[in-house]
C-alpha cells in the first residue's frame, strides 16, 4: 500500500475501535471488545513498522482545509518524517502491549468497554498530536489527550470511598494541562502572527531562507511560550503537581499515559520545534535549569514516598526533567533516545506494579509489602529488570540513554554534570528502596491480603 | 414570506389545537420550519447577494415594510429554526409541551425572531425587537418559578430602558436619512458627534440584551427563575439577535463612531468574561452556573464583533451558533436533572453517573463542548475570537484566554459534583427518547462545525464582505 493511505490507516483505525466499541460495546462479550481494540492498536503498529522501511524522504498528506481565514488557514495535514514515524512506533507499540495487559487487568471491571473505547481515542488523539504537520493539529491533539487523560484517571468515579477523590484528581490533571495549554496556544498566535501559517515546514522555510527574520525577543517569547505548554503537559516545575494526583486512575492508564506516551508530549513538542529553539538560547538556558531542578526535587520527593505508584510517578518526573536538561543542551537525539528507552522501562515498571497491587488486593502502600518475591516470581523478575535498567544499569537500555545525556552535560557545563549525575545516583536509591521493600525481607501485611502463589 | 408567516400560522394553531395531539403537532411544525429553511439555505449556498422576501413602498413617515436576507440574516434563520426544533424537542417529555399557551408563545417567539432577523428597516427592526420580549416574558411569568413577580419586573425595566434607547438613536438617525430602509439608513452620512449618540444609543440596547457587564444584574436571576424552555430561548436566541444588532445595525450604521467605542466594548467584554467565569467557580445553583457561564461565552463574541475585520466576525458568527446549540444543551442537562429531582443545588446532587450512564455520556459531551475542546464548534470559534483580540491587544488577548482555564474549572465542577460519587438516594430514571435525541442532535452539529467550521463560512463570507467594505469606506480603520 502507498504510504499516505497506511498513515491514514494508522490513524483510523484506533478511531474506527472507540467508535465500535462506545456504540456497540455494552452488548458484545468482553473478550471481543478487549481484543478488538488491542488488534486494532497493533495494526497500527504493524503499519508504523511498514511506513518505518519504507520511507525515504518527508511526505505530506493533506487531507481536508479545515478554516480558511483571511489571516491565517489552518489544515488537516500530516506529515511523515523520522521524528513522527518514531514517535509513532513508540505509541502504537507500547500501547498495543498495555492493552494486551489491560485485557485481563480490567477483566472485572464493569466499566470494560468503557475503558477500552477511552484507550484507543486516547491513541488517535496522540497520533493526531505526533503525525499532525502543523501546529494546529498538534494543538487538537494536544487537548484531544487532556480530555483522554481526564477520563481515564477519573475512571473509577463512583468507588465508595475514592470516588470524589478520583474526580478530583482528573479535574486537577485536567486543568494543570489547561494552564499549560493557554501559554501554547498564545505561543500559537504569536507563530501566527509572525509566519502567517503554522505548518512546521514553512515555518523552517521562512527561518532557513531569511524570509522572515524575527528579533531575538520575539523567538525568546514564542519558544518560552511553547515550553510552558510543555511544562503543562511533560510535568515540571511548577505544573508538575498533576502527574503523582493522577495516580488515581487504573495502573494500565499510568502505564500508558502518564508515563510513556502522554508525559513525552511536551519533550515532542520541544524537539518538533527545535529550530525555533536553537535561535533561543535564553529559552534554552531556562529549559536547562527547570528541567534539572525537576529532576532533583521529584527525585528528593520519590526517596520519602510509600506509595508504589507514587514513586514510580515522582521518578517519571524526575527522568523527564532529565530530558528537559538534554533538550536543554540541544541534545535532540539522545532526549529521544531516552524518551524511547524509558518509555519501554517504565511500562514495564508501572505494568509490574499494577501487579503486585492486584496481589495485594488494592493494596498499594509498601510498608505493608516485603518478601513479594515467593509469591510473584514473574513479576518479581521483570521488575527487576525495569528497576536495573531505570538505575543505568550497563548492558541494559537505561545505561545507554543515560550515559549519552551525561555526555553531553560533561561537554557543556561541568557542574550540571555533577548535579545530573547525582540525580542518576538518587534514581538508583529510590528505585532499589522500593524494589527491596516490595519485593525482599519478609511479608508485613495483614493476614488476608498476602497474596497467593 | 413563508418563512416568516408560518410561524405564526403555528401560533395561532397552537391555541386550537387539542391536548392530546399538542406534542406532536409542536415537532412537526417546528419540523417542517427546520426543513423550509434549509431549503432556502441550499438555494442560497455560496451567493452573495441580498434575497428580498417582501418589500412594501414607505409611507410619508419613511416606514415600510421590508424584508430580505442575506447570508447573515439566513444563518441566523437557521440557527433559530434549529435551536426552536431542539428546544421543543427538549421539552417534549415536560408538562408545558402540552399546554397551548407555553407551544402558542413558543412559536410567536420564532415568528418575532424571525422577523428581527430579516428586517431591513429600522422601525420594522424595532418593533419585532419589541415583540420577541412579549412570549418570553409571558412564559416566564405563567410557568416561572414562586419568586418570579419582582425579578421579572427588573428584567421588563432593564430591557424597557434599552429599547427605549435604540429607539432614540433610530429617530436620531432619521434626521439625516431619507427613511428608515436599511440602504438609507447606512448611507446616512452622520457628523461624528451624532454617530456618538446613535452608536451609544444602539449599545445600550444591546448591552443589556447580550449581557455585557455591569449591564447583566437581571440576567442570573431571570435565568434562574425562567422555565428552562424560557432559559433556552433566552440565552439561545434572545441575546443573539443583540449579538446580530451589532453586527447589521450598530456598527454599518454609525461606523464613524466605532474608533470610541471599540476599546470599551472590548474591555467590558473581556473583563464580563473572566469576572463571570470565577462567579461560577463559586456557586451552587447549577442554573445560575450555566448563567454565569453564558455570560462569559458572549462576552468574548461581543469582543469579536466589535474588533471588526472579517476573521473575527466569522468566528463571532460560529461562537453565536455554537453558544446556542451548547446553551440548549446544558440549560436541558439542569432540566433533566430537576425533572427528576426537583433538585438544582450542587451539595444535594451526586452519583447520577452510575444511576444514569446515558446521561453522565452525553451530559459530559456537552460539558466538553463547553469547556471548547477539539473537534466541537466551540474550540474554532474560540481559537479564532481569542487570537483576534489577541492581533487588537496582547494584554486583552492573555487575559481572554484565562477563559480557557476558568471554563474547565466550573464547568467540571459542576459536573463532578453533580455526576460523581455516590448515589444520593432519590430515584434516577435514564434519559427518555426524546431527550436523548436533542443531545444527539446538539453533539452531532457540534462535532460538524468543529470538523468543517468552513460550511458556516463559505455562507457568510460574501455578506461579511459587503457589510465590511461598507463599514471601512466610511472609517479610517486600517
Amino acid at each position: 500500500m502507498a504510504i499516505d493511505t497506511l498513515l491514514i490507516l494508522i490513524l483510523a483505525l484506533p478511531l474506527l475501535g472507540a467508535f465500535i466499541n462506545g456504540a456497540f460495546g455494552k452488548s458484545m462479550p468482553k473478550k471481543v471488545v478487549g481484543s478488538l481494540a488491542t488488534l486494532l492498536v497493533f495494526v497500527s503498529f504493524i503499519f508504523a513498522v511498514t511506513i518505518f522501511f519504507q520511507f525515504h524522504e518527508n511526505q505530506r498528506v493533506h487531507l481536508f482545509s479545515i478554516l480558511n481565514l483571511e489571516g491565517f488557514q489552518l489544515n488537516a495535514r500530516f506529515q511523515i518524517d523520522a521524528l513522527s514515524i518514531w514517535m509513532t512506533m513508540i505509541v502504537t507499540g507500547v500501547g498495543s502491549l498495555i492493552h494486551l495487559f489491560s485485557m485481563g487487568y480490567m477483566a472485572h471491571d464493569k466499566g470494560y468497554y468503557k475503558f477500552f473505547t477511552y484507550l484507543n481515542l486516547f491513541i488517535f488523539a496522540m497520533l493526531v498530536l505526533i503525525l499532525g504537520s502543523n501546529y494546529f493539529m498538534l494543538f487538537f491533539g494536544w487537548e484531544g489527550v487532556g480530555v483522554c487523560s481526564y477520563l481515564l484517571i477519573g475512571f473509577h468515579y463512583n468507588d465508595a470511598q475514592k470516588g470524589m477523590l478520583n474526580g478530583l484528581a482528573a479535574r486537577k490533571a485536567f486543568i494543570m494541562n489547561r494552564i499549560g495549554d493557554l501559554g501554547l496556544l498564545i505561543g500559537l498566535f504569536l507563530l501566527l502572527a509572525e509566519f502567517g501559517t503554522l505548518e512546521y515546514q514553512e515555518i523552517g522555510q521562512s527561518l532557513l531562507t531569511k524570509s522572515v527574520e524575527p528579533t531575538t525577543w520575539m523567538m525568546f517569547g514564542i519558544t518560552l511560550m511553547l515550553f510552558i505548554g510543555a511544562t503543562g503537559k511533560s510535568a515540571q516545575i511548577p505544573l508538575f503537581t498533576w502527574l503523582p494526583d493522577a495516580m488515581a486512575g487504573p495502573t494500565p492508564v499510568s502505564a500508558l499515559i502518564h508515563a510513556a506516551t502522554m508525559v513525552t508530549a511536551g519533550i515532542f513538542l520541544v524537539v518538533r520545534s527545535n529550530f525555533l529553539f536553537e535561535l533561543a538560547p535564553m529559552t534554552q538556558d531556562i529549559m536547562m535549569y527547570i528541567g534539572l531542578a525537576t529532576s532533583l526535587v521529584a527525585a528528593f520527593i520519590a526517596m520519602r514516598q510509600n506509595d508504589i505508584k507514587k514513586v514510580l510517578a515522582y521518578s517519571t518526573v524526575s527522568q523527564l526533567g532529565f530530558i528537559f536538561v538534554a533538550l536543554g543542551m540541544g541534545a535532540y537525539t539522545a532526549a529521544m533516545f531516552h524518551v524511547t528507552t524509558h518509555a519501554f522501562f517504565k511500562a514495564l515498571l508501572f505494568l509490574g506494579s499494577g501487579s503486585v497491587i492486584h496481589a495485594m488486593s488494592d493494596e498499594q502502600d509498601i510498608r505493608m509489602m516485603g518478601g513479594l518475591k515467593k509469591y510473584i516470581p514473574i513479576t518479581h523478575i521483570t521488575f527487576l529488570i525495569g528497576t536495573l535498567a531505570i538505575a543505568g544499569f550497563p548492558f541494559l537500555s537505561g545505561f545507554f540513554s543515560k550515559d549519552e545525556i551525561l555526555a553531553h552535560a560533561m561537554h557543556h557545563h561541568m557542574g550540571i554534570y555533577i548535579a545530573l549525575a547525582f540525580s542518576a545516583l538518587l534514581t538508583a536509591v529510590y528505585m532499589f528502596r522500593l524494589y527491596f521493600l516490595t519485593f525482599t525481607g519478609s511479608f508485613r501485611g495483614t493476614e488476608e491480603q498476602a497474596p497467593f502463589a | 414570506m413563508e418563512l416568516i408567516i408560518l410561524p405564526f400560522i403555528f401560533a395561532l394553531i397552537a391555541l386550537l389545537t387539542p391536548k392530546a395531539l399538542m406534542r406532536a403537532f409542536t415537532l412537526v411544525a417546528a419540523a417542517a420550519s427546520v426543513v423550509l429553511v434549509l431549503i432556502h439555505a441550499c438555494y442560497y449556498y455560496g451567493s452573495d447577494h441580498l434575497v428580498q422576501i417582501f418589500q412594501s413602498n414607505s409611507n410619508s413617515f419613511g416606514f415600510s415594510l421590508n424584508f430580505a436576507y442575506d447570508g447573515i440574516s439566513l444563518l441566523m434563520l437557521v440557527l433559530v429554526n434549529v435551536t426552536i426544533a431542539l428546544i421543543a424537542l427538549a421539552n417534549f417529555k415536560s408538562p408545558l409541551a402540552e399546554d397551548r399557551k407555553f407551544v402558542s408563545m413558543l412559536f410567536l417567539m420564532q415568528f418575532a425572531l424571525i422577523g428581527v432577523f430579516t428586517a431591513f428597516d429600522g422601525l420594522l427592526f424595532y418593533i419585532f425587537w419589541e415583540i420577541t420580549l412579549i412570549p418570553v416574558f409571558l412564559i416566564a411569568l405563567w410557568f416561572g418559578a414562586a419568586e418570579r413577580k419582582k425579578i421579572l419586573i427588573k428584567f421588563f425595566i432593564f430591557t424597557f430602558v434599552g429599547s427605549l434607547a435604540m429607539l432614540l438613536a433610530l429617530i436620531g438617525i432619521k434626521q439625516w436619512a431619507n427613511s428608515f430602509s436599511y440602504i438609507d439608513l447606512v448611507l446616512a452620512n452622520l457628523p461624528i458627534d451624532v454617530a456618538f449618540y446613535v452608536m451609544g444609543g444602539f449599545f445600550i440596547a444591546f448591552a443589556i440584551k447580550i449581557p455585557l457587564i455591569p449591564f447583566h444584574t437581571w440576567q442570573p436571576d431571570t435565568y434562574t427563575v425562567a422555565p428552562t424552555a424560557g432559559t433556552m430561548l433566552l440565552s439561545a436566541l434572545m441575546l443573539k439577535m443583540a449579538l446580530y444588532g451589532m453586527i447589521r445595525w450598530m456598527i454599518p450604521l454609525a461606523p464613524e463612531a466605532l474608533s470610541q467605542f471599540q476599546n470599551p466594548i472590548i474591555y467590558l467584554g473581556i473583563i464580563g468574561v473572566v469576572y463571570t467565569a470565577i462567579i461560577a467557580i463559586r456557586l451552587k445553583d447549577m442554573k445560575r452556573v450555566f448563567a454565569y457561564a453564558s455570560i462569559s461565552h458572549v462576552g468574548l463574541i461581543a469582543a469579536g464583533i466589535i474588533i471588526f475585520n472579517p476573521d473575527t466576525l466569522g468566528g463571532s458568527l460560529i461562537q453565536m451558533f455554537n453558544h446556542s446549540l451548547v446553551a440548549v444543551g446544558l440549560f436541558l442537562a439542569v432540566e433533566v436533572i430537576e425533572r427528576r429531582t426537583q433538585l438544582r443545588d450542587l451539595d444535594q446532587l451526586g452519583g447520577i453517573a452510575t444511576q444514569a450512564p446515558k446521561f453522565a455520556f452525553w451530559f459530559a459531551v456537552i460539558g466538553f463542548a463547553s469547556v471548547s475542546v477539539p473537534f466541537s464548534s466551540g474550540f474554532i470559534g474560540e481559537f479564532i475570537l481569542i487570537k483576534g483580540v489577541y492581533d487588537y491587544n496582547w494584554i486583552w488577548g492573555a487575559i481572554a484566554g484565562l477563559s480557557v482555564i476558568l471554563g474547565a474549572v466550573y464547568t467540571l465542577r459542576a459536573y463532578q459534583l453533580s455526576m460523581y460519587g455516590t448515589p444520593k438516594g432519590f430515584d434516577f430514571p435514564d434519559l427518555h427518547w426524546s431527550e436523548w435525541l436533542t443531545f444527539a442532535f446538539i453533539s452531532g452539529l457540534v462535532l460538524l462545525l468543529g470538523l468543517y467550521p468552513n460550511l458556516i463560512l463559505n455562507f457568510i463570507n460574501p455578506s461579511l464582505d459587503q457589510i465590511n467594505s461598507l463599514v471601512q469606506s466610511t472609517t479610517l480603520l486600517p
